[in-house]
């Protein structure tokens, strides 16, 4: 349930409460805003601008920085073995050209993820299309048999961070080694790769977009594997060929819209049947009930007496 | 979707609203910081640093009258009381024995502890939910009995006592004790129901430092409203990041070392962050322990990786710095948090003259000596030698947020309650060892996962280069899944004598894990020790200053 509906509806239980309270008044924080307002924006569930969740985060990184790419996501049947299945993908692909490498689901629209939630997320070369993704994977029913441990899948096209982070390095190869001890890199990135130069060390990484935070952090753990600054190390694309996206003009994903049903369903007594209190101990539901309950009698009682007090002085 | 979670939201919110309560109001994501005014914020660095005190049982007792059977006999409170947190206010806490962090336990292997847990919170609202403080007590890292696991549906009310058995039976680690009432667990530790249970065998005593060397630092982070009471958005189910990070309770505190080397138990008990501690000279930390105990080979790291309710031991060798130096425990952060302008900060050593007794230690140790296995006639097996070829089965837990609810491999802890809390996802046999595989699937959120009862050796990540990572090395009971993260781990279901049973796994972001991110497995028989009904809650009828708290002698100020 979202903020705007449940901030709704405990105003609507409020006002039914309080409703026959003279000057009563509610305090929520002004993040709620009104009702109306908060209705504006029904049923998102989003991070905009950082890392944590399923909002884009804000990239300043971009241009060549970042690419469009097609990524096919699976779902196997249950119990199929993933090894397997991307095994016959991977020969599909051969026979087509089409290498495919890993790639995070973080890169599909948080509303696709969170609906297919796959378990293999492959991504084409730079170039290939849709079209080329459906060939390998088509929804007729031949293509289908030839990967019978596919449950459900999605051919969708992405925008991906694809970077190229390059230090100066004493010994590339301990710094390597001291990176992955630290395991900054993994935190950030997942997977990533690098390359030792003499005198110097590239770490690339393909995937899900980066916030500029992270592409600092990156840098941090970077430079802390040398003991220089971040700044020394330098962030460019990974390739220098085709054409980039700039962010400021790409649109927003689909949000997630989270189901809303009219009746909220069980946190009484009837889903708790092992756990129900001892005679006599309300239940955490019942406790609210009758709170909210007592607090409406007791406002009436009040008002009554009121009204009662008022008659009498006028009397 | 609606949750039941929800409705317990929305009458919060509704009552709040009579009450003229503010619940927060820092937009959708509840990640604002603190409110204070200048003067009363926190300045990093000016606090002292306190550990918080030792409670020393009010009995001992001898199992059978055997003198080689010893128990100890603790007893708690839960209450309210005020802590001096910040600089010109008090802070309403809902701590053990009315203080956060809650009394230490000290454990001794080989002597069990019986723990009598009153909650003694009115039957009225609570600190951060206009309602009553229902509670259930887990000691984080102990094979307990099911009915003494802290089960969540297994509540104490108001006025009533439980007391809770620990064995105190297995090799030496760093354990806690904290609250674990569904719903309500991350309001309740949160506001206070946290504290250290360090359990110590003659092998961790031999090895590694005691005494003024043993610090235990318990990490957490909060937000403050202008009158010094905890902010906390009760209506988002995502997480709560503070502003300010407190050790022992101390906003960023400074403390006084010797020029030794010094071993902390570093424990997380934010409800949500995670932490990536560094020095600030760069110099390396050398890894001891892990969840579940002491580790095999010593590992030097510059930085770690943390997350809620993860245990991590450490050595730091202040020897190297001059008296009057100061050297800062950071926070480098780790994805998908949120950062403030100080959570970058931890703590500050100041290195001060020596003086005293010596060190239990003189050198960093490359290798410790765990001792032998408990209960290895019964089967048991040693965490960290445990193979592939052992596991008897397979399994995968996949944690994801599916139309804006926290799930495990689809199912919800109110799923599994529908069932008469029935609903498994395992039911290893006893001693047997299985490979479990944990994958988050959730997109940008972290999970720290508990699985209860079991130590267990990570095999493998999928990232990394498929190995765990150094400072996991050792047996461990949180799992941290990072964003896309997958680990792969073995573990052995060692049950007490007669101890089968339900047992619970979930998400250690203690926000998700009310929101019904938990599911359960059982060792056994599953109607074996119901936890529920097994030693349920009594109505304490003794008076309430029955058992007047002891504490041991304090170290001096700042140290």
């Amino acid at each position: 349930m979202t903020r705007a509906v449940r901030v709704g509806v405990a105003l609507l239980l409020t006002s039914v409460v309080a409703g026959c309270s003279a000057g009563a008044t509610t305090t929520i924080g002004p993040g709620a805003s009104s009702p109306a307002s908060a209705a504006s924006t029904p049923g998102v569930a989003a991070e905009p601008g950082t890392d944590r969740g399923d909002g884009r985060p804000q990239v300043t990184y971009d241009g060549l920085m970042v690419r469009r790419r097609v990524v096919i996501a699976i779902l196997p049947t249950p119990g199929a073995d993933v090894v397997s299945l991307r095994q016959e993908l991977d020969k599909a692909a051969a026979a087509l050209q089409t290498p495919l490498s890993d790639i995070s689901p973080s890169v599909l629209d948080p509303a696709e993820q969170q609906r297919l939630a796959p378990d293999l997320t492959v991504v084409l070369p730079a170039g290939a299309t849709v079209a080329d993704a459906g060939k390998l994977i088509d929804p007729s029913k031949a293509a289908r048999a030839a990967f019978p441990d596919v449950q459900d899948y999605l051919v969708a096209p992405v925008l991906v961070h694809d970077l190229r982070f390059t230090v100066s390095a004493s010994n590339p190869s301990e710094m390597v080694a001291a990176i992955a001890r630290e395991g900054i890199l993994a935190d950030a990135l997942g997977d990533y790769s690098t390359s030792a130069g003499s005198g110097r060390l590239d770490i690339t990484y393909t995937g899900p977009l980066l916030s500029d935070d992270l592409v600092e952090q990156v840098r941090r753990g970077i430079a802390r594997g040398e003991g220089v600054e971040p700044s020394s190390v330098t962030v460019s694309p990974r390739s220098t060929a085709g054409v980039g996206v700039d962010m400021a003009k790409e649109p927003l994903p689909a949000p997630v819209v989270e189901e809303e049903v009219a009746a909220p369903h069980g946190h009484g007594a009837a889903a708790l049947p092992a756990t129900a209190p001892v005679v006599g101990e309300p239940s955490q539901s019942s406790l609210w009930g009758v709170a909210l309950v007592a607090v409406a009698v007791w406002l009436i009682v009040m008002l009554v007496m009121l009204m009662r007090w008022n008659a009498k002085a006028g009397d | 979707m609606t949750t039941r979670r929800d409705v317990l939201q929305m009458g919060a919110l509704g009552a709040a609203g009579l009450a003229g309560i503010q619940v927060g109001d820092e937009g959708p994501s509840g990640e604002a910081p603190s409110q204070l005014a200048p003067q009363n914020t926190p300045v990093p660095y000016r606090g002292v640093f306190r550990r918080p005190p030792e409670l020393v049982p009010y009995a001992t007792t001898y199992d059978g009258g055997d003198p080689n059977r010893p128990v100890d006999h603790f007893a708690l409170t839960e209450q309210l009381g005020r802590a001096q947190i910040l600089p010109g206010l008090s802070t309403p806490v809902a701590g053990y024995n009315g203080i956060f962090p809650g009394p230490t336990i000290r454990a001794k292997r080989g002597t069990r502890i019986e723990l009598r847990m009153r909650n003694g919170f009115a039957d009225a609202p609570g600190l951060l939910l206009p309602q009553r403080t229902d509670t259930s007590t887990h000691l984080h890292g102990s094979p307990s009995l099911p009915q003494y696991d802290g089960y969540a549906n297994d509540i104490t009310y108001p006025g009533y006592v439980k007391t809770y058995k620990y064995p105190n039976a297995e090799k030496a680690s760093t354990l806690w004790y904290h609250d674990h009432r569904h719903l309500v667990t991350a309001q309740n530790v949160y506001s206070g129901l946290a504290g250290f249970y360090p359990f110590s065998d003659q092998y961790e005593r031999e090895q590694l430092p005691q005494g003024e060397y043993d610090v235990p630092l318990m990490l957490s982070d909060a937000q403050f409203n202008p009158d010094g009471s905890l902010r906390y958005d009760i209506e988002q189910d995502k997480g709560l990041w503070g502003d300010i990070i407190l050790v022992n309770g101390v906003p960023w505190p400074t403390m006084k070392v010797k020029p030794r080397i010094y071993r902390f138990r570093v424990l997380i008990a934010s409800i949500s962050r995670s932490y990536r501690p560094t020095l600030s000279t760069g110099d390396p930390i050398y890894i001891v322990g892990t969840d579940g105990g002491m580790m095999r080979v010593v590992q030097a790291v510059r930085s770690w990786r943390q997350g809620t309710a993860e245990r991590v031991e450490v050595l730091i060798d202040f020897r190297k710095y001059k008296v009057g130096q100061t050297v800062d425990l950071r926070n480098l952060g780790n994805k998908n948090n949120i950062e403030f302008a100080n959570t970058d900060k931890i703590m500050r050593f100041q290195v001060v003259a020596d003086s005293g007794p010596a060190s239990t230690i003189t050198a960093i140790p490359t290798t410790l000596d765990d001792g032998p296995q408990p209960n290895a006639e019964h089967g048991a097996k040693v965490t960290m030698k445990l193979t592939p070829e052992d596991a008897v089965a397979k399994r995968q837990l996949r944690f994801e947020r599916k139309n804006g609810e926290w799930k495990v491999n689809g199912v919800t802890w109110e799923d599994v309650e529908a069932t008469g809390l029935k609903l498994l996802f395992a039911n290893p046999v006893p001693f047997s060892v299985e490979q479990w595989t944990m994958v988050n699937e959730s997109g940008g959120w972290f999970h720290p996962v508990h699985i209860h009862l079991i130590n267990a050796r990570i095999i493998a990540r999928n990232t990394n280069g498929g190995k765990p990572f150094a400072w996991e090395l050792g047996p461990k009971d949180v799992f941290y899944l990072g964003e896309n993260e997958s680990v792969t781990a073995l573990m052995q279901f060692n049950t007490q004598p007669k101890g089968e049973g339900k047992y619970m796994i979930h998400c250690h972001n203690l926000v998700h894990e009310d929101h019904d991110m938990m599911v359960q497995f059982s060792a056994g028989n599953p109607n074996d020790n119901d936890p529920v009904e097994t030693d349920k809650p009594v109505l304490d009828t003794t008076p309430v200053d029955s058992y007047p708290p002891v504490y041991r002698p304090e170290f001096p100020s700042g140290t």
